[in-house]
């Protein structure tokens, strides 16, 4: 059975795929992801533990479980793992650029970080300091799952705070909400990938690990590197500065029972960088030398810097400037803003063809030609006794007829023919 | 007398006593009084079966108990259990029970229903106690046709239309029984030997196979038409819309599987070379019940409709991991049975309830109960995600099981039949999620459903004891597939006799 092939691809290559492509639909990989944005309805904490940092990592950590598998037997695989993820940090990343509610954002920069992991653990081979990809990986997951929760809980602060979800309806607010502020700064930088904070050290080495790998992948994810720290930045200046709003009330910093995980998560984003991971978990249990590779930190650096300045300047102060980007990619823009239509692309495939093309004619047939045949039968049954029933019609003549009748005929038979 | 017979004893007593009574409440007394005695004694088989067993008793059958009934033809009243028999009434046990609750409001000439009921009962009892052709036979007919006059009079709908039709075609399917078992009869042993109806008897021999390919499409059709194979299936949505709540509950909880028992016990242990040819065809007939069943439901907008074609879907599973012969989706098989029996009486139980309360089972003129009726929508819930699957409940057992088993087959057709079952789990999870998410999330849509009852005690009666059952199997089901394990020995050896190939 080991031996089969099919599409060029062995067995195990194909059961390792389609054991992704279920990762990928927790991961919320594309083109899976539908559910990750729609989930932000549920309560800020929900979406901090499981959207950001536990459940939505499991596809990663399904790939990572079954690494040695991956890696060995089925490198082919590998591949998909790195594309699909690579695709989707890109795209999500497009997306988080446009959209206007905070939450949304914040599901978007997860699929996009995820992308990161998956990418990472794609490029990756087994064995000491090969398996720099995969020990990339599980660090990036480590360090995202400090600052992307400690991004939702702040976000979850903000919109306590102005009740809203969306960025239009916030602005000014780092004067009422000073923790929430600096702590939602700090995960901002640690996402961008800024010195010393960790999320600079987890993703300098995925980039290491997809330029050794692949040149474009590591130009993919170069790009989205610098596309994180704008549309970061750009949710920043939108909540924290710029005019205040028409607010209900004045907005007032979340309670202490809210801050204090901001600032132990605050905490966690800033020092998990300097953990050793490559002593804790690599590919194949053993330790290895890692260091960063300035060729790759400095243009990295860089390009997160670019980010942030670019948004500044759109964002900081408030302009026009915004407004006229969109109007001059507009076709580009409203694509990016509607999600590149995927969701109704999905609503379509199951309204139109799944409930109308495929059960709708299910259970027509099942009505009328399943049932409509025994009920056909049943009609014929009634039918025939119908007819047969004139035969005891009660006529004595019609009796003696049938009798006389069936005597000539039966001698007819037996003298001519048998 | 025999522990087994006390299972036909206990119910006919029960009826006896209805025949006392004078009105709802005393009938209803009357009837949870047998049906609790009945359950107890259920229990006490479980584990009396089971300590037996530890004992180490190896004998196919315990507790047998046989007489001769009808010399001429040799007909016994014969009566034996082992561990699948042991599980199926337990199961019948519980979903009796619970419908006996579940029909506490039943005004109208409660009486009759209730001794109509529990005459349903006593020949599902019978069925699994027996080990005659002839006597199995004869309960299988006990337990069809009260059928009639349950849904026919007390359902509602076109119920004169679906009792009709219901009845009928499991009439049918008992006629084309009745030549596969005659059949079976006249070839049970070799030439010169007395003819026998014992199930035992005729397994040690070999039916010549010339008959045997006659005889298995008779036997499988004629218990399938009961198992909800594809096409002979549309009598249960029609009759399970109809039925009132306990005989639906009943019908599709236990009745149901009166057929894929019967598929198993009757036409596969005693013609596997026949069943070993023919199965592709009913293999591929099965997964498009499977597939077809689900696909039936999303479109449909009456809850018992829904549930309906969902029965048919998991019984079509049954009869799918029947005719995979082998020992792990046998196993599954039955899982499978006792699963979805608990699942789909819970279902139609919790519907019954709902329809008592808002007057209608149209999923779009309901919406946000939960908020109104917490202890039904919860209950609800659980019913709806065990139905799709979710480990921690007996269906996820059951369908790995069955789905692992019929792995086991390395051939092309086996897979993409596999392939095409498993797909059903996707399509059940859109419609049992879909129906609750109408049902009970979201605003609520009728302003008289604000002040609607919650379940009172007898209905909480009713569907704990189900949810019981279904989280018991779900988190612990070891005990229930070593019981099944252990009884499958026989087959699984008559079957390693006839050299399967590509097993």
């Amino acid at each position: 059975m080991g031996g089969a092939a099919f599409m060029g691809l062995s067995v195990i290559t194909w059961a390792l795929i389609f054991i992704f492509i279920g990762g990928a639909g927790k991961s919320a990989m594309f083109p899976l992801h539908i559910w990750l944005p729609d989930a932000m309805e549920g309560p800020t904490p929900v979406s901090a533990l499981i959207h950001a940092a536990t459940m939505v990592v499991a596809g990663v950590y399904l790939v990572a479980r079954l690494f040695p598998v991956y890696s060995q037997t089925g490198p082919a695989a590998l591949q998909v793992v790195a594309w699909v993820g690579a695709f989707t940090s890109l795209f999500a990343a497009v997306i988080a650029t446009t959209q206007t509610d905070i939450k949304r954002v914040l599901a978007f920069s997860t699929m996009s970080q995820i992308g990161y992991m998956m990418l990472s653990l794609g490029v990756s081979k087994y064995g000491g300091e090969d398996g720099l990809g995969f020990m990339a990986s599980n660090f990036h997951l480590f360090t995202h799952a400090m600052f992307k929760a400690l991004l939702f809980l702040g976000a979850g602060a903000v919109i306590h705070a102005v009740h809203s979800n969306d960025m239009n309806d916030m602005g000014g607010l780092r004067k009422y909400l000073p923790i929430t502020h600096i702590t939602f700064l700090i995960a901002c930088l640690t996402i961008a990938g800024i010195p010393p904070f960790s999320g600079f050290f987890s993703k300098d080495e995925i980039l290491s690990a997809a330029f050794e790998s692949n040149k474009i992948l590591f130009g993919i994810e170069y790009f989205v590197a610098g596309l994180t720290a704008f549309y970061m930045f750009r949710l920043y200046y939108n909540i924290f500065w710029g005019h205040d709003r028409h607010y209900h009330h004045t907005p007032h910093e979340a309670p202490l029972v809210m801050t204090v995980p901001l600032m132990i998560l605050a905490f966690g984003s800033i020092f998990s960088g300097f953990l050793p991971f490559h002593n804790l978990v690599t590919s194949d249990g053993l330790a290895f030398e890692s260091h960063i590779d300035w060729m790759i930190a400095i243009p990295s650096i860089l390009v997160g810097v670019l980010g942030i300045a670019v948004a500044t300047i759109m964002y900081k102060k408030e302009n026009a400037l915004p407004d006229k980007v969109a109007a001059s990619f507009s076709f580009f823009y409203r694509w990016a803003f509607k999600k590149f239509y995927v969701d109704e692309f999905y609503m379509f495939v199951t309204k139109k063809i799944i409930f109308n093309y495929i059960s709708r004619p299910v259970a027509w047939f099942d009505r009328h030609i399943v049932d409509g045949t025994m009920n056909g039968i049943a009609n014929l049954i009634v039918f025939v006794s119908f007819n047969i029933k004139g035969l005891q019609s009660g006529r004595v003549q019609q009796y003696a007829f049938v009798f006389v009748g069936g005597v000539v005929a039966m001698v007819l038979i037996f003298v001519y023919v048998l | 007398m025999n522990i087994l017979t006390l299972f036909v004893v206990i119910p006919v007593l029960t009826v006896a006593g209805i025949l006392f009574t004078k009105d709802l409440k005393q009938s209803r007394l009357v009837s949870a009084i047998g049906m609790t005695a009945q359950l107890i004694l259920s229990a006490i088989l479980v584990y009396l079966y089971v300590t037996e067993r530890q004992a180490g008793n190896m004998a196919p059958m315990l507790f047998t108990f046989d007489a001769l009934w009808f010399p001429a033809l040799n007909i016994h009243y014969a009566v034996g259990v082992d561990g699948i028999s042991v599980a199926m009434i337990a199961l019948t046990g519980v979903v009796v029970f619970a419908g006996i609750f579940a029909s506490w409001k039943m005004e109208f000439l409660s009486r009759e229903f209730f001794i109509s009921l529990i005459l349903l009962a006593t020949g599902v009892f019978g069925f699994f106690i027996s080990l005659d052709l002839f006597t199995m036979f004869l309960f299988y007919e006990i337990a069809v046709i009260p059928m009639y006059l349950l849904i026919g009079i007390w359902g509602s709908g076109p119920k004169e239309y679906s009792a009709m039709k219901l009845t009928l075609m499991l009439m049918g399917g008992s006629a084309l029984l009745m030549v596969g078992i005659l059949g079976i009869y006249f070839y049970s042993v070799p030439t010169g030997g007395q003819l026998t109806f014992n199930v035992l008897e005729i397994a040690k021999h070999k039916i010549p196979i010339e008959m045997q390919r006659f005889l298995f499409p008779f036997t499988f059709v004629g218990f399938g038409i009961l198992g909800a194979l594809f096409p002979f299936h549309t009598w249960s949505p029609d009759g399970h819309a109809s039925a009132p709540t306990a005989v639906s509950m009943l019908h599709a909880g236990v009745l149901m599987k009166l057929g894929g028992y019967g598929a198993f016990r009757v036409a596969i242990f005693l013609m596997p070379e026949a069943a070993h040819e023919q199965a592709w065809i009913f293999i591929i007939l099965t997964s498009i019940s499977v597939v077809y069943g689900a696909f039936g439901a999303i479109f449909q907008k009456d809850l018992k409709y829904i549930n309906a074609y969902s029965s048919v879907s998991h019984c079509g599973l049954v009869l799918f991991a029947v005719l995979m012969m082998n020992q792990t989706a046998f196993t599954g098989a039955v899982i499978q049975m006792i699963s979805h029996g608990l699942m789909t009486a819970l279902f139609f139980a919790l519907i019954g309830m709902i329809y008592g309360r808002t007057h209608t089972r149209m999923i779009n003129e309901m919406g946000g109960l939960m908020k109104v009726i917490p202890f039904l929508g919860v209950v609800y819930v659980i019913a709806g995600l065990a139905s799709l699957g979710l480990p921690g409940f007996s269906g996820f057992v059951a369908e790995m099981t069955v789905f692992f088993g019929a792995y086991e087959h390395v051939d092309l057709f086996h897979r993409v039949a596999t392939i095409v079952a498993v797909s059903s789990i996707v399509i059940t999870a859109v419609y049992i999620l879909r129906v609750v998410g109408t049902l009970l999330m979201g605003p609520i849509t009728d302003k008289h459903f604000l002040h609607l009852e919650d379940a009172n005690w007898y209905e909480r009666l009713s569907t704990i004891t189900l949810v019981i059952g279904i989280t018991f199997i779900g988190m612990a089901p070891l005990w229930l597939s070593d019981m099944i394990h252990f009884s499958l020995a026989p087959i699984i050896a008559k079957l390693a006799t006839i050299q399967l190939p590509g097993m």
